[in-house]
């Protein structure tokens, strides 16, 4: 790569994103790099796993018809995978920068979402960070969280998550947010489909702790 | 009148606390409920609470040096919690705040729990991990209210090690037990490292880990196993909510915060972020009154009271439910 075009772009929690080019390619250099806290030997397994499940992942999306960064490079002693550099705001600073069109934004999303499961991928990490917004499509990124093979349960923990992440940051959007992306979901995977996924986001939320749903009981006096 | 009176019952400890109305501690007394095996059980713990209810309260007026016509306001935790327990404080604070004419003031225990924390320790807008027996959950304070940024799917970290040191045969607390062994392991067993979008699963690790241990693996192996994959995992998701609300501080509390193995995690993971790491004092980390109160004076200044008669204990409160008008404007 051409070092000197190289900057650092974003240190997230997992990993650090460096712009560069590959083969001349303006690209993304995803580096998952040592944590300090765990033990050496569990870290780098972590991060191995995590390595090859979004490079994986990354192709599951795209034979499903997501729109998603090509994948141009793996290197697994480094746990850095290089993909295609997509540049625009992410749906999280469309919607604080106040986007006009959060229906279409969202229902868009949906849609992506519905191809995924579709493809019986879940993504594992749903949040308005994790999607990106080039020209009027919508890029999702971050697959290191997901899965294959998954079954509705886990389409239920993933639209669980979403919707979580939707309510502790665009809490004044966030029922309104996920029915959009939900109608998104449901033009892909079909009415009845999309509805044994609500059924199981439900369940999954009383599941959690302290949720007040899960009692039919209103809370008793004394 | 120069004082606020706090009680906690929500689950094994009876506490009352007494804080002046500048904000000091003024007393902190308490009674834990220790089973004679097992777990904690609802019923036998709200009976420990009944029977020291009386004496746990006269300490810490006494240890205050107030006198009950001092109080302003009382406090009480309404939940979450076990129904049984919550409705012995509920019913001594009721019984308080209508025999002395005091407003009664409703604190979430979550919510006390970060308070005392930031109080504790001078914080002021920190990343707020609270750990305990009944609680996993990564909070910071956003529009109005505490909202989660990373929970437990399943089972809160306190109990998972709690059950596990449990089947073992240690005594209640486990976890005490399972760290102590933990520090006697020398070699890592592959469990499940679950991880999904900002929140933790623990109920697979809990469920291989006993596994492993039938199967014949050391305990000490299994312990060291277990705990470092339980705070592993957590300290990724603290990291993860530490990068996404660019928070400056982090702020451990709740029982489990006691912990120096998670304390290191948490610290490292703070540097890695550029952010300050505080532990709550180790006196305030388990359940309290002294938290209660507090929480109380702040919910009391904003106007926050309830009338006794719709003061319904609420097992199912979550921290995010809960207006906090003292850190509007921020």
């Amino acid at each position: 790569m051409e070092t000197r075009r190289v900057r650092l772009v974003k240190k997230g929690a997992e990993a650090e994103l460096w712009f560069g080019y590959w083969l001349g390619l303006p690209s993304i250099f995803k580096v998952r790099r040592e944590k300090p806290y765990r033990p050496a030997e569990l870290d780098r397994w972590v991060r191995v796993r995590r390595t090859v499940t979004e490079a994986r992942l990354l192709h599951e999306a795209y034979l499903a018809g997501l729109a998603v960064p090509s994948l141009y490079h793996v290197d697994l002693d480094k746990t850095m995978i290089v993909m295609e550099y997509v540049e625009g705001p992410t749906a999280k600073e469309l919607v604080e920068g106040g986007y006009k069109d959060l229906e279409w934004l969202f229902r868009e999303m949906g849609r992506g979402i519905g191809l995924l499961h579709s493809r019986r991928v879940v993504h594992g990490d749903l949040t308005t960070s994790n999607v990106i917004m080039r020209g009027s499509k919508l890029y999702f990124i971050d697959f290191g969280l997901g899965d294959k093979n998954a079954r509705l349960e886990d389409m239920g923990v993933d639209l669980h998550l979403f919707l979580r992440a939707l309510e502790n940051t665009h809490y004044d959007v966030a029922s309104r947010a996920f029915e959009w992306a939900m109608e998104g979901y449901a033009e892909v995977v079909g009415e009845s489909q999309a509805k044994a996924v609500r059924e199981k986001v439900r369940e999954i939320r009383m599941r959690g702790r302290h949720v007040m749903e899960r009692r039919k009981r209103k809370p008793f006096p004394v | 009148m120069k004082a606020g009176l706090g009680i906690e019952s929500t689950a094994h400890t009876f506490g009352v606390g007494v804080v002046s109305l500048d904000g000091r501690i003024l007393s902190e007394v308490r009674s834990v409920y220790r089973p004679a095996s097992g777990g904690i059980h609802p019923r036998e713990a709200s009976r420990h609470h009944v029977s020291v209810a009386v004496r746990v309260l006269r300490e810490a007026i006494k240890e205050a040096g107030v006198g009950l016509s001092d109080l302003a306001f009382i406090a009480v935790a309404l939940g979450p919690g076990m129904g049984p327990c919550l409705r012995v404080g509920a019913t001594v604070a009721r019984t308080l705040a209508l025999r002395l004419n005091l407003p009664l003031v409703p604190v979430n225990h979550g919510v006390a729990h970060i308070e005392i924390a930031r109080y504790m320790t001078g914080t002021k807008d920190p990343l707020v991990v609270f750990v305990s027996g009944g609680s996993t959950m990564i909070v910071a304070y956003s529009g109005g209210r505490y909202r989660i940024f990373g929970e437990t799917l399943d089972l809160p970290l306190g109990n998972l090690l709690d059950s596990f040191g449990e089947e073992l045969g240690f005594p209640h607390p486990g976890l005490v037990k399972v760290e102590e062994m933990a520090r006697r392991g020398k070699r890592l067993v592959r469990l499940p490292y679950t991880v999904k979008g900002q929140d933790v699963v623990y109920s697979g690790l809990y469920s291989a880990a006993l596994r492993a241990y039938r199967g014949g693996t050391a305990l000490e192996d299994v312990c060291l196993s277990i705990v470092e994959y339980a705070y592993c995992m957590l300290g990724e998701v603290v990291e993860r909510a530490l990068a996404f609300t660019g928070k400056k501080e982090l702020v451990l509390t709740g029982g489990v915060a006691r912990s120096k193995r998670l304390q290191e995690i948490m610290r490292a993971v703070a540097s890695e972020h550029g952010a300050v790491f505080k532990v709550v004092p180790e006196r305030y980390a388990g359940d309290n009154g002294a938290m209660i109160a507090l929480t109380g004076l702040l919910a009391y200044r904003s106007g926050v009271v309830v009338p006794v008669e719709k003061s319904y204990v609420n097992q199912f409160w979550r921290v995010d439910e809960v207006d906090v008008p003292w850190r509007r404007g921020e």
